[in-house]
């Protein structure tokens, strides 16, 4: 029910990445899963630019932003979406190692819709995940921009 | 016009002049001076009863008196010069000052006594005085100097002035400013002058560089008008500090504080990197065990699945310390607040979290009301939260806690406490509560990585307190501490 959904995941690290496709699977969200590896793409993606310039329209329904990238870091790549007529309502959950107060601020400040610390323990992760799967694909009734 | 017949004697008698005259019988033969006449001034100058010794010799009169002075007598009736001279005799424990003037009338020598005494006391101690307020200005130990109040030229400069510019008086005197400092500088100090002796009040100048031979040296100067009684400005009165140093002192300080700023900026850093980079790693570990004991399931042994579960849990603790550096970190980087503090609403509100993640516990919290302390509200949570957070881990294995929060006066002053009846430690160790990551407790019995102590002491540290600890093994612990006030 939820697999026509997409989520962009926006993380440099394959580990974290395979980490986090595994908590989705294991959650049986079956959801089309695009990865980004740095803000850069990231951009590209989100602008149909780039690598990724004709795509196939629409925007994802909830992105997960990692803040440390390279390139172009997570805080300019909210920054920019929020600039954007496009992609100012898309939602955007920052999914991090940080849990300093000054980047949970800055994020809320830049128009992020969530901010969610990583957990070391993988069980934890994949309960995380299964929230923010539930809610952004499923129980959040997403912005009319298709 | 005619006078009263009795004028000369009156006046001879009344005048406040002592008058004595001696006769020279033989002008070869000084002791033949004869006491011819005394007035009433003179028998109250000597406190003699004179007038019943005339005719009677010098010496038989003064017997008592230098013979020396009988020649200076009969040398002005010889020669027909008048004598003149100022006396000054100790009489008792006073200093008699008198003016003696003599002058010749046919054989005989008239002498006038004028008593100076008071007048020169007044004198000498006019001079005393003067020569006192001399000094003090001298020795003043900052640099004074007076201009005069027209062309503003040195009247006076004292010692700590000519050892702060460098020059002494006999060159500074008579003239201005222009005539030492340039001219950027001369302009600057006689316009104060100027704006000083025009408005009439007390000019400060806080900073002021001045050019000495010892290189430019910084002033604080207060400068004062001192007005005549027509109004207009007499002199011009400078006070200045060399507060060259204290300048300095307050740019190394400045400086320091610069750098420590900028140490902790990148300890900042560092620490969001350790946060950042440190964390990653570790969620792979875990994650891939995870993944390994799922995946793997049908072909892992169970000491194989133990050994991951291991992994797992080394990986959670290592964690764990991560989080409580990054929290001690933390503690000793924000800045210090001070505001009122409700510390028994805090400790009760804290408490309730606490108790809430003990199920089935029973807690008997006992807080004194009215504990209010001057510290940072954001800091004083956090220490409250470990003291309390410790009371209620370590007082686990009784059936009922106890816990005690108050105030009390100490051998080391005022402090707060908490106290707990749980499982307390042994006293030797105690110097080891508060280093990070030392515990008195094996992780079997009480689970934590040892940094709650470590970030309570450094609250109190940062506050200026201090914080101390008594345990009884089983019996119980109590932590006291203080928050200095600013």
């Amino acid at each position: 029910m939820t697999a026509d959904k997409t989520v962009l995941l926006v993380e440099d690290n394959p580990d974290d990445e395979r980490l986090a496709t595994r908590a989705f699977r294991k959650n049986k969200l079956l959801n089309e899963i695009i990865v980004a590896r740095d803000g850069v793409e990231a951009l590209d993606y989100l602008f149909s630019s780039g690598g990724h310039a004709g795509r196939k329209p629409g925007m994802p329904d909830v992105v997960l932003l990692d803040l440390k990238l390279p390139r172009v870091d997570g805080l300019e790549v909210l920054r920019r979406m929020r600039a954007d007529v496009r992609t100012a309502v898309v939602p955007v959950v920052v999914l991090t190692s940080s849990k300093q107060d000054e980047d949970v601020m800055r994020c809320y400040q830049l128009g992020a819709n969530s901010y969610v610390r990583k957990p070391v323990d993988f069980d934890q992760f994949v309960e995380a995940v299964r929230s923010l799967g539930v809610y952004w694909l499923v129980v959040n009734e997403r912005p009319p921009i298709h | 016009m005619k006078l009263h017949p009795d004028f000369h004697e009156r006046v001879l008698q009344d005048a406040p002049v002592a008058i004595i005259v001696w006769r020279l019988h033989d002008s070869a033969d000084d002791a033949s001076l004869v006491l011819a006449f005394a007035n009433a001034a003179a028998e109250k100058f000597t406190k003699m009863p004179l007038g019943a010794k005339v005719g009677q010799r010098f010496d038989e009169v003064f017997p008592r008196l230098d013979p020396r002075r009988k020649k200076v007598y009969a040398d002005v009736v010889r020669t027909g010069v008048p004598y003149e001279d100022v006396v000054e005799t100790r009489l008792a424990d006073r200093l008699e000052v008198f003016g003696v003037k003599a002058t010749k009338l046919a054989d005989d020598v008239v002498v006038y006594f004028e008593n100076f005494t008071t007048v020169r006391q007044k004198e000498v101690r006019a001079t005393r005085v003067a020569s006192f307020l001399d000094a003090l200005f001298d020795h003043l130990p900052l640099m004074v100097f007076l201009k005069e109040g027209e062309q503003l030229r040195f009247e006076r400069m004292n010692r700590a002035g000519e050892e702060l510019l460098g020059v002494t008086r006999d060159k500074l005197l008579g003239k201005n400013d222009y005539d030492f400092f340039p001219k950027e500088q001369a302009d600057f100090f006689t316009n104060a002058d100027r704006e000083t002796l025009r408005a009439k009040v007390v000019v400060d100048i806080p900073e002021e560089p001045i050019d000495t031979p010892r290189g430019v040296r910084w002033l604080h100067t207060k400068k004062v008008g001192i007005y005549g009684p027509d109004g207009q400005p007499s002199h011009l009165l400078g006070i200045s500090t060399d507060i060259t140093e204290q300048r300095e002192a307050a740019a190394a300080l400045k400086q320091a504080k610069q750098a420590a700023e900028e140490a902790s900026k990148s300890l900042e850093t560092f620490s969001y990197s350790v946060a950042h980079d440190l964390r990653a790693p570790l969620r792979a570990i875990d994650g891939f065990s995870q993944a390994l004991l799922e995946d793997e399931a049908d072909r892992l042994s169970d000491d194989g699945r133990d050994s991951l579960d291991r992994v797992r849990r080394n990986a959670m603790r290592m964690a764990e310390l991560i989080d409580d550096l990054l929290r001690l970190a933390r503690v000793s980087r924000t800045e210090l607040i001070r505001t009122e503090v409700d510390l028994t609403s805090l400790a009760k509100d804290v408490f309730a979290h606490i108790a809430s993640t003990y199920e089935g516990r029973a807690f008997d919290l006992r807080v004194a009301e009215g504990l209010v302390a001057r510290a940072d509200a954001r800091l004083a949570r956090i220490l409250l939260e470990n003291l309390l957070g410790n009371a209620a881990k370590f007082s686990a294995r009784k059936d009922r806690t106890t816990i005690e929060v108050g105030v009390e006066v100490t051998d080391r002053g005022r402090a707060f406490f908490v106290g707990d009846n749980g499982a307390g430690f042994d006293p030797q160790y105690g110097n080891k509560l508060f280093v990070p990551f030392e515990r008195l407790h094996s992780a079997a019995e009480f689970d934590g990585t040892g940094i709650g102590l470590a970030i309570a002491h450094r609250i109190v540290a940062r506050h200026a307190g201090k914080i101390w600890a008594r345990g009884v093994v089983d019996e119980g612990a109590t932590f006291w501490f203080s928050l200095a006030e600013e």
